[in-house]
């Protein structure tokens, strides 16, 4: 098949206007609205690129968009799309060669629309993106997804300042989630109250939307370790070392152990590889965007240049239960699951209020395990499934947070804790996961 | 030990014969005793062979004083209200040179009628001429010991009808205890919050399954009651138990929907919520019920009028998909029962899921579908709800 017959094929709008493509995803991740201004906002140059892991969701949130454009009156011949993943390509296909598939009818003094999934598939796209960007003087409205990191780096940061803006696709959020299993015309919140196990569903699932309407949690499990552990690292990561099995079942161990500090020795010592092996690993992991670390809080800034002690976190919480030998009614892993998915949460805040994420932790007892960090105020953030909470626990919790020096302490619990611990908010995970920025910020005021 | 003659006596209303290999079947015996019971007193003899009707042979009972001792154990366990000494005995008796066994049965009018329980049921025998056959429920009813479960069936009616008054669009199901039953609320109050409504492994329950043991804030004690449930102030669900054994669960008819076209009872839900009341009335009658205490189980759904429900189980797949959901055929707005269910407590003890499985039966037949609609997550041979783990 040749590259037009592709091209073609993946555009049918071009032969069809009417023709949409993304219609059994009805629903809208939070990003696509994001996604849209931007390409309708002819005064912004710069492209859009969109960073996630594999199976998030990317090229739903890009067909999407597509869709949404046409609806919204875009030419259709001045709309490409293209996925550079497409098992019909044969031979490397450029950026290049895609802009130049034009349809009958292009208008090229129109504004045009290139959405390009998998980008780092095409030899070479970072210098496209720059001079088309550069040259284009935001005529070309220009979407790139990736999903790994590493490729983006090589593109250079200093080339993408200015150029493109970053925007990372997570796992559903949780209130994404509910939007999913609401009914038509249903809203988030009536889906919640309808259903009482909602939270414990998206506990159990995780965020990967392919799989997240499962009725059998169980089968979820299966598939993401098999997909995750085929395509994200085995495939994946196969060109970037030897040997991709130690690679895997560093992973495994990380992800099993999600939320730990970690220490590149003693992943060494468990696994086997050397000290350094683990440290050059870990970094391709965090490419797969799989794998998150949260640095420690440093004080001072001189303390932060040399910060040793990550934790690292599983991007999402459903890895956890996937990846896990332990039961899913286990309490450990419950409150893993807890801390990963308050974790992506906080990354979504902290995104907005463009604020820095930490953890606390000055010794054993002094602990917190999230700090949010903004021009205005420090949070701290403890995380707990316990079913009740013990005065000594809040003891601490105080004690750390005037360690800290907190203008603001949440719990955020599970629990069916009563009444608002003194000097801190207690903060149901549910309220917090459905309205994260609002429950945070709103009780400031 | 010696006796009137039973030879060549003829069967009757009081009289039974039963060869001497019945003992290997005491639920037999055990039926013949309560059709007496409930009719007019006897004996039975145990050890007689009769050919149509009439005694013709003694047969020898070994060990006998021990055999009476293990059949009247068994006619203790067997038979609801358990007989006293003065209603039921169990004697060695000389006929001729063998020694067999005669039962003596005479009923205490204030106490029938007595019941068999057989394979976690109650049966209620009655003794007509020299044969038995089952009572009809008015029988059972216009009992004057009946008195109690009317009471309760009708408590029970008189709540269905408040809730119904209300006009929410729910699914309720209701336990009312015949006899009073003393629950701690504020103890139970506690266990709640502190275990019970965070832990549904303590029923059997995986979080992520519809069930009961779970609340959106902490139970609420009030007078002589303690009351949970989620998402106030329009819950998805509410239950209530309360001081004197009474239980309420009631379901808001969305919250039995999860995927599907509008309307469509996923049947998961249907099937679990139910199973798992009845799972957490054994947990809360455990101590305060007696293996004999009649419990009334109603269930009704208001507004359910346009809603569907689908064959199969959604585990399934596809082959769920095949079939279509079929709409409840009636034209009314509720579906209720004339007749609630009774169980004996030791029936909510043994096989909980049992109770909740008949239940929902009763649904499946409401909407025109077979027993063998209901997902197979209920399963037949063990009566329990498997889920997948």
């Amino acid at each position: 098949m040749d590259l037009n017959a592709i091209v073609e094929d993946q555009n049918p709008w071009w032969r069809e206007p009417t023709r949409r493509t993304a219609g059994r995803f009805p629903v809208r991740r939070d990003l696509q609205g994001v996604l849209l201004e931007h390409v309708l906002d002819l005064e912004d140059r710069r492209a859009t690129v969109v960073l996630g892991p594999r199976q998030v969701g990317k090229t739903t949130l890009v067909l999407q968009t597509a869709d949404d454009l046409l609806d919204r009156g875009w030419p259709p011949h001045n709309l490409t799309y293209f996925d550079f993943s497409d098992d019909r390509i044969l031979q490397p296909v450029t950026a290049r060669q895609v802009v130049d598939a034009h349809p009958v009818g292009f208008d090229g003094e129109q504004p045009r629309a290139l959405l390009l999934d998998e980008i780092h598939l095409a030899p070479n796209w970072p210098s496209w993106l720059k001079q088309a960007v550069d040259r284009g003087g935001g005529r070309d409205r220009i979407v790139v997804t990736d999903s790994a990191a590493s490729l983006l780096r090589e593109a250079g940061r200093e080339s993408g300042q200015g150029r493109w803006d970053e925007h990372r696709l997570e796992g559903l959020s949780f209130r994404e989630f509910a939007r999913l299993m609401a009914d038509e015309e249903e809203s988030v919140e009536e889906a919640w109250r309808r259903t009482p196990n909602l939270l414990e569903r998206y506990l159990a699932t995780g965020g990967f939307p392919e799989h997240v309407a499962a009725t059998d949690p169980q089968s979820v499990r299966r598939r993401l370790r098999s997909d995750i552990v085929e395509r994200a690292i085995l495939r994946d990561l196969a060109g970037h070392v030897d040997r991709v099995e130690p690679v895997r079942d560093l992973f495994v161990y990380l992800v099993q152990e999600s939320g730990a500090i970690f220490s590149a020795q003693g992943a060494s010592n468990v696994l086997g590889p050397d000290v350094r092996s683990v440290r050059r690993w870990i970094s391709l992991l965090e490419d797969t965007f799989l794998l998150v670390s949260l640095p420690k809080h440093a004080q001072r800034a001189s303390t932060g240049l040399k910060n040793p002690q990550p934790k690292i976190f599983a991007a999402d919480h459903g890895l956890i239960s996937a990846f896990s030998v332990l039961p899913m009614q286990e309490p450990a892993l419950r409150a893993q699951a807890f801390e990963a998915v308050v974790f992506r949460h906080l990354r979504d805040v902290a995104r907005k209020l463009g604020g820095e994420l930490s953890y606390f932790r000055l010794r054993q007892d002094l602990e917190i395990d999230f700090v949010l960090e903004t021009a205005e105020e420090r949070l701290a953030l403890e995380v707990t499934a316990a079913r009740q909470l013990k005065a000594k626990k809040l003891n601490r919790l105080r004690n750390a947070h005037n360690a800290l020096k907190a203008d603001r302490s949440f719990l955020l619990h599970g629990a069916l804790i009563e009444g608002e611990p003194e000097g801190l908010t207690a903060l149901p995970l549910q309220r917090f996961l459905l309205d994260p920025l609002d429950s945070l910020t709103g009780n400031a005021r | 030990m010696n006796a009137p003659h039973p030879l060549r006596r003829r069967e009757d209303l009081h009289l039974e014969f039963k060869s001497a290999e019945a003992l290997a079947r005491p639920e037999a015996i055990g039926r013949e005793v309560a059709a007496m019971l409930n009719a007019d007193g006897g004996e039975v003899w145990i050890g007689i062979r009769e050919e149509n009707g009439t005694a013709v042979e003694a047969q020898s009972i070994p060990d006998p004083e021990r055999a009476a001792e293990s059949l009247l154990d068994s006619l203790v366990d067997r038979l609801n209200p358990s007989p006293s000494h003065a209603e039921v005995q169990v004697k060695p008796v000389k006929v001729e040179d063998k020694i067999v066994l005669r039962i003596d049965v005479v009923p205490s009018s204030n106490r029938q009628p007595y019941a068999l329980i057989k394979s976690g049921g109650w049966h209620f025998p009655r003794r007509i001429g020299n044969r038995i056959r089952a009572m009809s429920r008015e029988e059972v009813f216009n009992r004057e010991p009946e008195a109690d479960l009317e009471d309760a069936s009708r408590r029970i009616r008189e709540e269905r009808e408040r809730i119904q008054e209300a006009g929410r669009d729910s699914m309720c199901l209701l336990l009312e205890p015949a006899c009073e039953v003393a629950i701690d609320v504020s103890a139970l109050a506690d266990e709640l919050r502190n275990d019970l409504l965070n832990n549904p492994a303590r029923i059997g329950f995986r979080r992520i399954d519809w069930h009961f043991a779970q609340a959106s804030e902490a139970p609420r004690l009030g007078k002589e009651r303690v009351q949970w449930g989620w998402g106030f102030p329009e819950p998805a669900y509410r239950a209530e138990v309360r001081a004197h054994g009474a239980m309420l669960f009631e379901c808001a008819l969305g919250a039995l929907h999860w995927k599907g076209e509008e309307r469509e009872i996923w049947p998961l839900c249907l099937l679990e919520y139910p199973i798992s009341a009845f799972r957490l009335a054994r947990l809360i009658l455990q101590k305060p019920a007696t293996d004999e205490t009649p419990i009334i189980a109603d269930m009704a759904f208001f507004g359910i009028r346009g809603w569907k429900l689908r064959q199969g189980s959604p585990l399934d797949g596809s082959l769920f998909r095949i079939h279509e959901a079929v709409e409840y055929p009636e034209p009314d707005q509720d579906l209720t029962w004339a007749k609630p269910l009774v169980f004996p407590f030791t029936e909510i003890r043994e096989t909980p899921d049992r109770c909740g499985f008949r239940l929902v039966r009763r649904v499946y037949e409401a909407f025109g579908l077979p027993e063998t609609a209901i997902p197979r997550e209920y399963d037949r041979e063990s009566s329990r709800l498997v889920l997948p783990e």
